[in-house]
């Protein structure tokens, strides 16, 4: 008896860990809809397995003018990959929660200049982010704050 | 002595064309992934996702022995299929992409259509010829998510069928 009792207590162990990764309330406060200070586009943070992504949802200006067609990605250093569409690209990547009101690893993608930068985010309120690119280390980067869109 | 050197250069050049210098090579396919998006769906875009169980006994076959590792991996093609509608009207792009658990795996866009031609039935992404993808096989599962962009709010469920082909080099 003893011996089915110790796996089934490992298994039980294993899906309540399991469950806690795929929903962390605490970490899933990130998703939402947020817009950057310069207010020229609206990002929707949204996770994908247990990381947080956050994509273009609005754009001020979604056309390009010299086309007059929908903005894509046109400077993405994959050629083969400048036609992807600009709404919907996701400029967050691969956040993960970090405690302390913080995620970190993840990257930042402006798509003005075709460069990814490391980045971290934190939560100064429930509705307001710092978002920090840097390169390297943290200390050489910039601060943006984004605010929540729907305000808790 | 000169004519073994020549036969040894000769059988050295075979063998690195054969095995590509990388190892051998194989194709995996996934074929008809279901993919469900659930209604209401607004404009813009909407992500769905499948869960890619890698087991490389599976994925090689015969070819399979311990230690083997993906060694290389790209998209080759994709397809995605309309099933429950005669057609994509009311979709203006599909972004396919792979993303994991692992936080030293970064999510990676590796195929796309935009804009998807009115009437389309059988979308034919462009794929990247960049994207390198074996990282993804290293894991237990990735996902891969497409993002179907919709033109306007649609009010049912928007379900399709993917194809998927990777060339997979391994050693």
């Amino acid at each position: 008896m003893r011996k089915l009792i110790v796996p089934l207590m490992l298994v039980l162990v294993a899906g309540v860990l399991t469950a806690f990764v795929q929903q962390n309330p605490e970490a899933d406060r990130l998703m939402g809809v947020w817009e950057p200070s310069n207010g020229r586009a609206r990002v929707k943070i949204e996770k994908i397995g247990s990381k947080y992504y956050g994509k273009f949802v609005w754009l001020k200006e979604p056309i390009e003018p010299a086309t007059g067609q929908p903005k894509t990605d046109k400077n993405n250093p994959d050629p083969s990959m400048k036609n992807v569409p600009l709404k919907g690209y996701r400029m967050l990547k691969d956040f993960v929660y970090k405690g302390n009101n913080e995620w970190a690893d993840g990257t930042i993608y402006d798509p003005l200049n075709g460069s990814t930068y490391s980045c971290t985010i934190k939560m100064t309120n429930a509705n307001t982010l710092d978002i920090r690119g840097y390169i390297g280390v943290s200390a050489l980067g910039r601060t943006d704050v984004w605010k929540r869109m729907v305000v808790k | 002595m000169k004519k073994l050197l020549q036969i040894f250069c000769a059988i050295s050049l075979t063998a690195m064309t054969a095995c590509g210098g990388g190892g051998e090579k194989t194709t995996y396919s996934l074929h008809d992934v279901t993919f469900t998006l659930e209604g209401p769906l607004f404009e813009g875009p909407n992500p769905t996702q499948y869960t890619v169980a890698v087991n490389l006994k599976d994925i090689l076959g015969a070819a399979y022995k311990d230690g083997v590792q993906v060694t290389g991996a790209t998209l080759k093609s994709a397809h995605i299929r309309a099933v429950d509608s005669a057609n994509f009207d009311g979709v203006g792009s599909f972004v396919v992409s792979l993303a994991g658990d692992n936080p030293e795996l970064q999510m990676k866009e590796l195929a796309f259509l935009n804009p998807v031609k009115p009437g389309t039935t059988d979308a034919v992404l462009s794929v990247s010829n960049e994207v390198k993808a074996e990282a993804y096989f290293a894991e237990k599962q990735f996902y891969i998510v497409v993002d179907a962009s919709s033109l306007k709010d649609l009010e049912s469920n928007l379900r399709f069928k993917g194809d998927f082909d990777f060339e997979l080099s391994y050693k």
